[in-house]
Order: structure tokens, then C-alpha cells, then sequence
């Protein structure tokens, strides 16, 4: 019962074609060549308007073809099925016992009904609201997030001994230490950028020497804190999400789960808080790395020495600044950690979804440190500070 | 009954022929000086214990890796020494089942099952899809799983889907990794029933690596053992019965190869 055509060992594919034939009210359709998935376009078109055309019944020989497959035996189940509809009889006539079963087995299935939900009548209106409420979902479902590694911090903090210090640490290393190269270089070329066009423009009411309170104000409030924000929330909101999403795919959260084991405490916890201790050490660095890159500006545009320079930031320089930088910190390490976390125990167990969240939590959480770096502007401008 | 529907041997109706293959990663040698003939028209099982490179030799004759010596002949043509364009009429007579399914997990199952149709084919939208929901039927899923993604579904439809994709070209050879790896028993014997049912009709030639005995039982006409570097022998269960290679008898005679025999009535 082996349906080998002769021509089996010979994968080169030769054309199909037909031929027809009118026998007084019926059209004989004489089909020839190899009628295979490789060799039906054009002609299956063709076939059928040809056999649509004809109104009367239809025979199709099938015992001149070289070879036929399931795809070809559907193609002319298809046309049979369409005539019958139409009322108008087609057969398909061959000796071949091996066509002929090939023929019973490519029936074509229909699509089943879709289910009967009518269609919304205001479809703008409807995804309107289907976004609202998954926004509004998500926003709990992180805040309830949120919720968790507070109390779980809470919780470390009562028991510091629970606290795993060998994660901490690593995180520390990799969310810190090998990302100072990266924020002090770049914070230095914006120190850099921002002394000197302060002090071009400056120049023009001859107010040059005040480029280094510019340099002040902006780089301690806003750049030194926000560049390595931008910089940690790149670099590991995306790293946490991979690195959690892969365990999730690989069901090795699972696993910690049905050991009673909290994944808040143990993949969270330590991230988060490796975050909230080097971020604001990175934002110290960052400062002192603008503030150096500043002042290499304002000595090669102001001719303004090295240590007048120091000089005159002395004189200028408020504390507060400082501390209204230093302050934003930890919220932006929280929020960095937070998104990464919750992105990555979102993942589902496909592999893509891990590559879509990492770039989602990277969009969010530059997103949201921004956001709340405009909050903290506003509230730092009416408390006065 | 599966041993009555295929042909005699004869020297030409060898599908695939192997030989000499040897294999090798680093200073492990996997195969060495293999042979193995695949006849058209047969379902062959590959045996082996863990790490004999069973499916290294399924990928060695799919072309994905490489063999440091030896043949490869696949309907006749030398996969080694022909010309890209006869290579590539091979490959796309060719079906092949990864373990999980190696489903594109962007696509639908509907897309995934048309894609070697849209890649390699001109046919139009509407039978092009035609084919796909007819496959689907085949391997036995309802079509309210067509829009669906790999994501959403379960390992034994997501092999059903990789079945139905590696059947959409009408392949002469379909290959087979570990099919009915992690179905459930009932699942797996409707697995197995179906290759059975799809050879018959559609007069195809498999090779499956497996290590589920009852399988080998139910469908395979003959059972190549991979040990020792080198197919060990190739013959029908009741000939490798006989064999006296320790692990053979370790395999069929072990307890769950007895339960196996005695649910065929075999041993």
C-alpha cells in the first residue's frame, strides 16, 4: 500500500498542465504533468476559471498525471466542491488506486464559525476602554508589586540575617562598580558641554565667571543624577528583566516557589537593594566627574586655572544643591530595580516574550525616572529649596 | 500490520544510505565509520542509550552538522558533492519534527504550518491556507487552534503543529526527534497511530529517534541500535530479540521493554 508515483526518486519538478475537451454537454478535462505542491501555481488558477466558466457538468481524468500529493488532490477536492455547490456535477475519474485514496484523504476542512459575538458597535469606544482598564490593571498590579518589596524589605531589615549577602554583593558589582567607567565618562563629557556653552553664551552679557554657577545648578540638581539614571536604567532595569525572565521561562522560579521559597526575597530584594546602595554612590561620581569635565572647559574657553576654578565653586557652591540631587537617588534606584523585577516575573515560558519585556522595562523605567525627576523639580521649587 | 505494507528490500530502493560516517566533537568521537540505510517507505527507529548521538546522527543527515568523513545519500543524490540547487529539491523534500516542535514562536500556528508554502512556493493565498487548516485536520487538531500561538499551547499540540509543518510540503522523508517524548500514554499512542496512518496514505518514509519501547512496538518495521560509535544492527524486534549485544538484551528484556513486548503479545 506504499504510494510511491514511479517517479518518485526524481525530485526535479515537472509542469502541470490540462488539457480539455468538450464531449457534447460535458467538458473532459485531461490533467497531465506532476500535480504537486511545487508545481500548482498558475495552473490552479487556471483550472478553475476554466471549469467555472463551464456550465454543464465536468469530468477531470486524472490518469495521465506523473505524480499527485495530498496539496493537489485538495486543490481539485476544492473545485469539485465548488461545482457542487453550483449544481453542477464534477467528477474526478481515475484508475489509480493510490490517486483515488490520495483523493479521500485531502478533504478540505472548513473554518469553523467564528463565535457569535456580534461586533461592537462603537469599536474606537470599546479599545478606548480596553485600554483604560488594562492600564489601569497593570498601574495595581505594580503598585501591589511594590507593596510586596516593601514589606519584604521591611521584613530584611528586622532580620538582617535573612538578608543573602553573597547576591547583594554580586549585584552591587554588577549594577556599580562596572558601571562607573561608563557614567563617569559620559558625565564628564556633559559637565564638559554644559561649562562650555554656558560660558559662550554667557559671554555675550560678560557674565563668563558665572558659567561655573550654571555648571553648579544643573549638574548637581539635575545631570550628575539623572544621566546615571538614564545610564543604571539602560544598563540593569534590562539586565534584571533578562536575567529573571530566563528563570522564569526555564520554570526555575517555579521551582523556588514550590519550595515555599519567595522570589521577592531572594531575586528582588537583593537587586533592589544592590541598586539602592551603589546608585547614589554613582551619583556622587558622576558629580565629581561633571564637575571635573566643567572645569577642564571653563580652563580652555575662560583660561580660568584649575585651582580659581575651585575657587570660585567655593565661594558659590550651596549644600543644597547637592543634597537635592543626592535625595533623588534612591527613589530612581527603587523605581530602576522595581520595573526590571516586575518585568521579568511577567515573562511567560516563550522565549520572546523575555526579549519584548527587557525592552519594556527599559522604555518604562527611563520613563518613569524621568517623570518623577519633573515631580521632584516641581516640589523642590515650591518647598523653595 | 506495519510489517506487511512495505515493499521487499531491494538494492535500490534505499532512501537513505550513510557511510562511513565518524563524528566527532573536540577529542569525543560520537560516530565512527557509521552506516545506516533508511528504505523508502519504511518507519525506522533509532535506539541508542544517552549521549550515542542519536540525534547528532539525525542532524548529521539533516546537514546541520557536518560529518568529518563518510557519505550522505539521500534519494540518490550526495549531499556532499552536489550542486546547491539539487541540495536544496532535496531539503524541500525533506519533513522534519524538532523535540519540542522548534515552532516560530511569532507566528500562528495557521502561519507557521503555511510558511515552507510561502517560502518556496507561488500557489495562491486562499489554497495555500486550504492546505494548511487540511494538514491540521491530519494531525488530528481541531481548527479553532489555527490562530492560536506556540506560546498558548500544550507540548503534544505544539508537536501535532510541528508535524503538520514538516507534512505541508508533501515530503517523501519525514524525520523524526524524540515524537512521543513527554505525551501522555493515550497521547503518544494516537502520535504513534498517526505517523502509522500518515505513511500509509501518503506513502512516506520515516526515521524517528525514540525511547519510548511502545512506539517501537506499535509502529516501526525495523529498529536500527545505536551503540558502540556505530549502528550495532538493524533489524525487526523479534531479530534483535535474538541478539546477543548486552545492551539489546538489557533494552528489550529489561522491565519495562517486557512490559512493552507483553502489551504487543510480541515476547
Amino acid at each position: 500500500m506504499s504510494f510511491s508515483s514511479p517517479s518518485q526518486n526524481e525530485p526535479s519538478p515537472k509542469v502541470a498542465a490540462f488539457t480539455t475537451q468538450l464531449q457534447g454537454n460535458t467538458l473532459a478535462i485531461t490533467l497531465t504533468g506532476e500535480w504537486v505542491v511545487s508545481s500548482l501555481c498558475g495552473v490552479e488558477e487556471a483550472l478553475n476559471t476554466k471549469a467555472l466558466g463551464h456550465t454543464g457538468p465536468l469530468k477531470v481524468l486524472l490518469d495521465n498525471i506523473t505524480r499527485l500529493d495530498t496539496a493537489g488532490a485538495l486543490c481539485l477536492n476544492i473545485l469539485a466542491l465548488v461545482k457542487k455547490q453550483q449544481g453542477q456535477p464534477l467528477e474526478l475519474l481515475t484508475q489509480h488506486q493510490n490517486y483515488q485514496q490520495l483523493l479521500v484523504a485531502s478533504q478540505p476542512v472548513e473554518e469553523e464559525s467564528k463565535d457569535s459575538k456580534s461586533p461592537s458597535r462603537f469599536p474606537a469606544l470599546e479599545n478606548l476602554g480596553k485600554l483604560v482598564s488594562s492600564t489601569l490593571w497593570v498601574f495595581g498590579h505594580q503598585l501591589a508589586f511594590f507593596g510586596h518589596f516593601c514589606t519584604t524589605f521591611v521584613h530584611l531589615i528586622a532580620n538582617p540575617r535573612r538578608m543573602r549577602l553573597t547576591p547583594l554583593v554580586f549585584h552591587m558589582e554588577q549594577t556599580g562598580l562596572r558601571t562607573v567607567p561608563i557614567v563617569a565618562l559620559l558625565t564628564f563629557l556633559i559637565g564638559m558641554v554644559v561649562a562650555y556653552m554656558g560660558a559662550e553664551e554667557l559671554a555675550r552679557f560678560g557674565a563668563q565667571v558665572f558659567a561655573v554657577n550654571l555648571l553648579e545648578v544643573t549638574v548637581m540638581r539635575e545631570m550628575g543624577v539623572l544621566i546615571t539614571s538614564i545610564v543604571v536604567a539602560g544598563r540593569s532595569s534590562s539586565s534584571f528583566t533578562a536575567q529573571i525572565g530566563a528563570m522564569v521561562s526555564n520554570e526555575e522560579v517555579a521551582a523556588l516557589r514550590s519550595m515555599g521559597l519567595d522570589p521577592m526575597e531572594l531575586l528582588v530584594a537583593p537587586r533592589v537593594i544592590a541598586l539602592l546602595i551603589t546608585l547614589p554612590l554613582l551619583v556622587f561620581i558622576a558629580n565629581i566627574m561633571a564637575l571635573a569635565g566643567g572645569a577642564l572647559a571653563i580652563w580652555y574657553s575662560m583660561d580660568l586655572s584649575f585651582m580659581a576654578f575651585v575657587d570660585r565653586f567655593h565661594s558659590i557652591a550651596q549644600i543644597k544643591n547637592f543634597f537635592v540631587g543626592m535625595v533623588k537617588s534612591p527613589f530612581f534606584a527603587i523605581i530602576i530595580g522595581i520595573v526590571g523585577c516586575y518585568q521579568g516575573l511577567n515573562a511567560s515560558r516563550s522565549a520572546e516574550s523575555v526579549g519584548f519585556l527587557t525592552t519594556k522595562s527599559v522604555v518604562e523605567s527611563i520613563f518613569l525616572v524621568i517623570v518623577l525627576d519633573a515631580m521632584f523639580a516641581i516640589f523642590f521649587t515650591t518647598i523653595g529649596i | 500490520m506495519a510489517a506487511s505494507t512495505i515493499e521487499q528490500p531491494t538494492a535500490n530502493n534505499v532512501l537513505v544510505r550513510l557511510r562511513g560516517i565518524t563524528n566527532r566533537f573536540g577529542r569525543n568521537t560520537v560516530h565512527e565509520n557509521l552506516d545506516l540505510d533508511i528504505r523508502k517507505g519504511e518507519i525506522l527507529g533509532l535506539i541508542g542509550g544517552s549521549g550515542t548521538g542519536k540525534s547528532v546522527l539525525l542532524r548529521t543527515i539533516i546537514g546541520l552538522n557536518k560529518q568529518q568523513n563518510g557519505s550522505i545519500e539521500i534519494m540518490g543524490v550526495n549531499m556532499d558533492t552536489a550542486t546547491e540547487a539539487t541540495k536544496a529539491k532535496v531539503r524541500n523534500s525533506w519533513g522534519v519534527l524538532f523535540q519540542d516542535g522548534a515552532l516560530f514562536s511569532s507566528l500562528s500556528v495557521l502561519d507557521n504550518i503555511q510558511f515552507p508554502l510561502r517560502e518556496f512556493t507561488h500557489i495562491s493565498p486562499a489554497l495555500r491556507e486550504s492546505i494548511a487548516r487540511m494538514k491540521l485536520h491530519m494531525v488530528g487538531l481541531p481548527q479553532d487552534a489555527a490562530p492560536k500561538f506556540p506560546g498558548d499551547l500544550s507540548g503534544g499540540m505544539r508537536k501535532r503543529v510541528g508535524l503538520a509543518r514538516a507534512l505541508v510540503m508533501d515530503p517523501f522523508l519525514l524525520l523524526l526527534d524524540e515524537p512521543t517524548a513527554g505525551l501522555d500514554p493515550v497521547g503518544a499512542a494516537a502520535f504513534d497511530q498517526l505517523v502509522l496512518t500518515l505513511r500509509n496514505s501518503l506513502g512516506l518514509t520515516v526515521c524517528m529517534v525514540t525511547h519510548d519501547l511502545d512506539s517501537l512496538y506499535a509502529i516501526c518495521d525495523r529498529v536500527a541500535v545505536l551503540a558502540d560509535k556505530k549502528i550495532l544492527a538493524v533489524d525487526t524486534i523479534p531479530k534483535l530479540l535474538d541478539n546477543p549485544y548486552p545492551w539489546i538484551q538489557e533494552y528489550f528484556k529489561g522491565p519495562r521493554g517486557r512490559a512493552a513486548a507483553f502489551g504487543k503479545g510480541v515476547a
